[in-house]
């Protein structure tokens, strides 16, 4: 690599975080002897990030420890959410020692970098030039994820990984991520596998994990996950995917213990306290959970990524243990904090339940009536989450045949998802609805089902017109359908095949594909559609 | 904020501070004293090389000492770490000789000031599987020894033999004594006795051995005299 780390150096624009001011002058001094000219420092996390939307920074040397306030990982994490830094920007994170948080894994908001102390100006010299050329070689792979093409982002890494070998470790990484991205879940796996028939490593071991949850084996997750655990070799990510396969198993007492490993590993995370939360109200402990959601909120004072999950689980508990004030004064919090549809949902029906408690049901059904018009307006976007929740506050006010209507809605959109199907069944069971929540769930698939098999039949008998126009409308009424999705794409493509290319019905198939991964990632049959569509396209 | 203290000060039965922790913070504490003296010291020899003014012999002795401590406090807080299994080891895939030049990047001004030549010996496309940071303070420590104990030579080299990554440390002074051979012998198997040091680098560098297992073969420490300058050489194997 023909470079030049002075001349790199010599325009390029440094920022230097650290809150111990004789740190940052011996950075600085470092930096400038290594060539650099213009450098700013910063004291703390909120002058660092006042400093980026100022300027545009090329390197950003970042203590971790920032004493109060922000601390260095919530300031890159800020960083890039409100992209005050673009891809090419060198972010080193500077830590004392190192811990579970440094071990590499997929995440998104990673530096490019971490350096342990000592460092001396020969040190930073050098990882500066490595980081710096690892940069300029990544840069047409950055470039096609920027545009999300993911394809070409596999390609330009297997390209890269025969030009220089020594980079293979971080091109495989990058290769599996991307292809995760386009749901590509059977060439994530081969990669993984052939990487694991050669060596045990545990990144790639926890990737696997990751695909096997995300395809729905959870048993096989549940063993690849714990064998990370037992060789003693996990990251953070090992814990958080092993949490998540032993709650869809169904074992929150296990999960519960896993989150708690995970959180004596690295205290510091927010939303692992909120996991941690969660399970512990789950599983009874109320204590715990309280003590964990509060944990969890002021962990996530200073982070742009906080959500409002630990506001709404604290102000449940609050009201279950006659403090419905106090939820009231939570939920407040979170509509002044975050103020997004999501949120403002999930605050309202919690607040139904304050008010209720406090016997004000006036103002209980007036917030219930937000709701719903916050879930409405929130269309196709509200998930299954939404949905229950609404409903369960519209049963706690007598209002059944709201309710029902509802669920009956959620039903139809998710007829063939089984997870979808038994936590509806388990919510049925919840609100002493076990039978006619049974009848409900039967008659909205039985519905679908129908739905789906006319346009099949019709297909098959030749009138691919009227199959798609009826597909068509199924989807209107249902929009988080995935099969309906799925099948109306099928007949596009057929009718594309067999009359030709037309533009319209392309990116007609392109959308519907495009709805039906977002609603479930990684299915077989939508993959083999988008790969179809591709050849078509491209004939 | 008072209450938040008040809370953890309240349940002594269920968090009992321990003594442990307390050293291991307080060795975090230490760690990052010593940083900034070490860079001051480093930025002082630098600074006095160029005006070209006369230096004490002893600033040279000031650093070395410096890393000493540091690269004790490092390894006292790994295996603090790695007993209680809070050490997240991290073994990976990585270029040989780019980690190499870094830990060479991290004596050199004390090389210079000593006037120690150092070669590296290590193939361009060297890949191996280890964890950093563990290799790191393990030659670390290696290389601050030697750096003490050598004439003017020292020589870091890596290869694979037998199907392992040989790491050796070698230099031109007057070897081991017949005590520390043995010593490393016995660190291997988690002992530790041997006189005239405390043994801590010897242990930790075993310890770093044995975390490194690839299809139950694990790694080992040996020292001997001899290597291309006749003097001591530390060799670390790893699977």
């Amino acid at each position: 690599m023909a470079m030049n780390l002075a001349t790199n150096l010599k325009d390029a624009q440094v920022l230097i975080i650290d809150d111990f001011e004789g740190m940052c002058k011996m950075l600085r001094e470092f930096i400038r002897a290594a060539g650099a000219q213009r450098i700013d420092t910063a004291n703390n996390g909120k002058d660092a990030v006042t400093a980026m939307t100022k300027r545009k920074y090329d390197i950003v040397l970042c203590d971790y420890n920032l004493g109060e306030g922000k601390n260095g990982q919530q300031v890159l994490e800020e960083a890039k959410v409100r992209e005050l830094i673009g891809y090419a920007t060198v972010w080193i994170m500077i830590t004392a020692e190192k811990t579970m948080d440094m071990v590499m894994g997929a995440a998104e908001y990673e530096p490019d970098d971490y350096l342990l102390k000592p460092i001396n100006e020969e040190l930073l010299k050098g990882r500066l030039e490595r980081l710096i050329a690892k940069k300029w070689a990544l840069q047409d792979v950055e470039k096609a994820v920027k545009r999300k093409d993911f394809g070409k982002a596999v390609a330009k890494c297997d390209e890269l990984m025969k030009l220089d070998p020594t980079m293979a470790q971080d091109l495989l990484r990058l290769k599996a991520r991307f292809l995760l991205a386009k749901g590509d879940y059977p060439a994530v796996k081969s990669l993984y596998e052939s990487l694991l028939s050669v060596r045990s490593i545990s990144w790639a071991k926890t990737g696997l994990g990751k695909v096997y949850f995300l395809s729905g084996e959870y048993l096989k997750a549940k063993d690849i996950l714990s064998e990370v655990l037992e060789e003693n070799s996990s990251s953070l990510e090992t814990y958080d995917w092993l949490v998540k396969t032993y709650q869809a198993l169904g074992d929150n007492e296990q999960a519960q213990a896993l989150i708690s490993q995970a959180l004596a590993l690295s205290p510091n995370s927010g939303p692992r306290h909120r996991v941690l939360g969660e399970l512990a109200n789950t599983n009874g402990d109320k204590d715990l959970a309280e003590n964990a959601y509060r944990k969890s909120i002021k962990l996530a004072e200073h982070s742009i990524l906080k959500t409002p999950e630990a506001y709404t689980g604290l102000a449940q508990l609050c009201t279950e243990k006659g403090q419905p004030q106090e939820a009231l004064k939570l939920m407040a919090d979170v509509r002044k904090t975050f103020n997004d549809p999501v949120s403002n949902l999930q605050a309202a029906v919690t607040e139904v339940a304050a008010h209720q408690k406090m016997g004000n049901s006036e103002q209980a059904k007036a917030t219930l009536q937000e709701a719903e018009r916050q879930l409405k307006g929130m269309g196709a976007k509200a998930g299954v989450q939404e949905n229950l929740a609404l409903a369960n506050a519209m049963l706690s006010l007598g209002d059944k045949d709201k309710a029902l209507a509802l669920l009956t809605q959620v039903a139809k959109n998710n007829h063939d998802s089984a997870v979808v199907l038994e936590r509806m069944d388990k919510f049925f069971k919840q609100a002493d609805l076990q039978e006619e929540g049974k009848a409900l769930l039967q008659a909205s698939k039985d519905e679908v089902i129908a739905i789906n098999n006319q346009g099949v039949r019709l297909a098959q008998e030749g009138k691919l017109e009227e199959a798609i126009e009826l597909l068509r409308q199924a989807v209107g009424q249902l929009p988080s359908n995935f099969r309906i999705r799925l099948n109306l794409a099928g007949m596009l493509l057929k009718r594309l095949q067999e009359n030709g290319k037309e533009d319209a019905l392309l990116y007609e198939a392109r959308k519907e594909l495009e709805r039906a991964n977002s609603l479930r990632p990684g299915d077989a049959k939508c993959l083999e559609y988008q790969q179809l569509l591709d050849r078509l396209v491209a004939a | 904020m008072p209450d938040c203290d008040m809370d953890q000060h309240n349940k002594p039965e269920t968090e009992p501070f321990a003594f442990a922790d307390f050293l291991a913070l307080s060795v975090h504490d230490m760690k990052n004293s010593l940083g900034m003296l070490i860079g001051a010291l480093e930025q002082t020899i630098k600074e006095a090389q160029v005006s070209a003014s006369p230096l004490s012999p002893q600033l040279g002795q000031m650093e070395y000492e410096a890393k000493r401590l540091n690269n004790n406090l490092l390894q006292l807080l790994c295996i603090y770490k790695i007993s209680n299994r809070l050490y997240p080891v991290d073994i990976q895939e990585h270029a040989v000789r780019a980690v190499l030049e870094e830990i060479v990047m991290q004596n050199r001004p004390l090389l210079d000031f000593r006037g120690i030549r150092l070669e590296l010996d290590c193939q361009d496309d060297s890949l191996w599987y280890f964890d950093k940071e563990l290799l790191s303070g393990a030659l670390n420590n290696a290389l601050n020894n030697s750096i003490q104990h050598t004439a003017d030579q020292l020589r870091v080299v890596a290869r694979v033999v037998d199907g392992q990554l040989e790491l050796r440390v070698e230099d031109n002074g007057g070897g081991y004594p017949e005590a520390l051979l043995k010593g490393a012998v016995a660190a291997n198997k988690g002992i530790n006795y041997y006189r005239g040091s405390t043994g801590l680098g010897m242990y930790f560098s075993a310890l770093v051995a044995n975390l490194h297992q690839n299809n139950g073969q694990g790694g080992s420490l040996t020292v001997e005299n001899g290597g291309a300058f006749g003097g001591g050489c530390f060799v670390l194997r790893l699977p």
